[in-house]
């Protein structure tokens, strides 16, 4: 049902609307949220500014009620973690591309699997470049060396241009592996970056610190869902 | 203080799921009218802050769905709509809510005055009585 991308951003947009939603989509790039997600957040967060705009609502009234762009990110950055958390989540889809599968291990708390895997991958990697340039070094350099120098197995060894072939083999998927070592390394950092942030009170109760003011400005809660809301809602 | 706060707070998070779903369930909606929908309802009232990203949760759970939808006084706005999915978590909720709130209720209208506390240290376990209104 989700259709095209489309933003609700005007070119006579406030400039401080227009600084806070590119310090939002900044704080939201620098979390680690994907870029699909960013772009429908910054549209519902345009959009929110410009219908408050729509009903005469003041421009600091809206601010003062988003809160800050800081506050707001964290709270999208817990909220989407915790939905990371859940099977089969649904609209998220399964993971397409290897940075996907990666995103996901990170957002799902299996960081040490991904440490280790780092590890084993990074090792592997070096090894096979180092043996892939090891490898071509010398059947460059052994035709160059006299005969009677060689061990009778070295002269007796595979030809030239098949050592040539294996070490670029062998260095070609070490330098694939030192790649894959490097997009572990980021969703890593972005892993613990999140982890940081989702301090644990906020994860189990999706919270933030301004909602912990919000009491006081609209009274104390009644155990009961507020029927005439929804019954307005309904109706209209 | 800052306890009350801090519990109502707690209690009014896992509430606003519950609330957003069944709004959504009578008729799509954007996210500015949600926001003042619920912020009408005054001890559910929660920040734009709170509000937005418990959107994008529902949606990442599957229990949302989004669509773009023209505005008569501007550009399309962003509607979420409940999916089949969204209404088995509404129906959960709604029992489990429904369960919590009797049991509460029940616990709150038991007699306090009647039990005496025995030589055991032990209070006598009594039927609960509802409160005459």
């Amino acid at each position: 049902m989700t259709s095209g991308r489309t933003t609700r951003s005007s070119p006579e947009r406030h400039p401080l609307v227009a600084r806070y939603v590119e310090q939002l989509e900044g704080e939201l790039v620098r979390s680690g949220i994907q870029r699909e997600e960013i772009i429908e957040i910054v549209a519902d967060i345009d959009g929110h500014f410009a219908d408050a705009q729509s009903v005469g609502r003041s421009l600091s009234s809206t601010l003062e009620r988003l809160g800050a762009v800081r506050e707001l990110a964290d709270a999208y950055t817990v909220a989407l973690a915790v939905g990371m958390g859940l099977e089969g989540s649904g609209s998220a889809g399964r993971p397409r591309t290897g940075r996907d599968w990666l995103r996901r291990a990170t957002e799902g708390g299996r960081l040490a699997t991904l440490a280790s895997l780092t590890l084993v991958i990074g090792g592997l990697g070096v090894a096979l470049l180092l043996t892939g340039v090891v490898g071509a070094l010398a059947a460059l350099v052994l035709p160059f060396v006299p005969s009677r120098l060689l061990d009778p197995t070295l002269r007796a060894g595979m030809p030239q241009l098949v050592v040539l072939a294996v070490a670029a083999l062998s260095a070609a998927v070490g330098r694939l592996s030192l790649r894959l070592v490097k997009l572990n390394l980021r969703s890593l950092l972005l892993g613990f970056r999140r982890l940081r942030r989702a301090r644990p009170d906020r994860v189990a109760t999706g919270q933030t610190d301004r909602d912990r003011r919000l009491p006081s400005e609209h009274g104390s809660l009644r155990p009961t869902v507020h029927r005439p809301a929804i019954e307005t809602w309904q109706r209209r | 203080m800052a306890d009350i706060q801090d519990w109502n707070s707690q209690m009014r998070r896992g509430l606003l799921e519950l609330c957003v779903l069944a709004l959504l369930e009578a008729r799509p909606g954007y996210g500015y009218e949600i926001v003042t929908s619920l912020a009408e309802a005054d001890p559910l009232a929660a920040s734009e802050g709170t509000v937005y990203p418990l959107l994008r949760r529902l949606r990442r759970f599957g229990w949302l769905e989004t669509f773009w939808r023209e505005s008569d006084s501007g550009p399309p706005r962003q509607y979420y709509q409940l999916t089949e999915k969204g209404l088995d978590r509404l129906r959960q909720l709604e029992a489990e809510w429904g369960e919590l709130r009797r049991s509460v209720d029940e616990r709150l209208a038991y007699d306090r005055r009647a039990p005496a506390v025995t030589a055991g240290g032990r209070v006598p376990v009594q039927k609960p009585q509802r409160r005459s209104r």
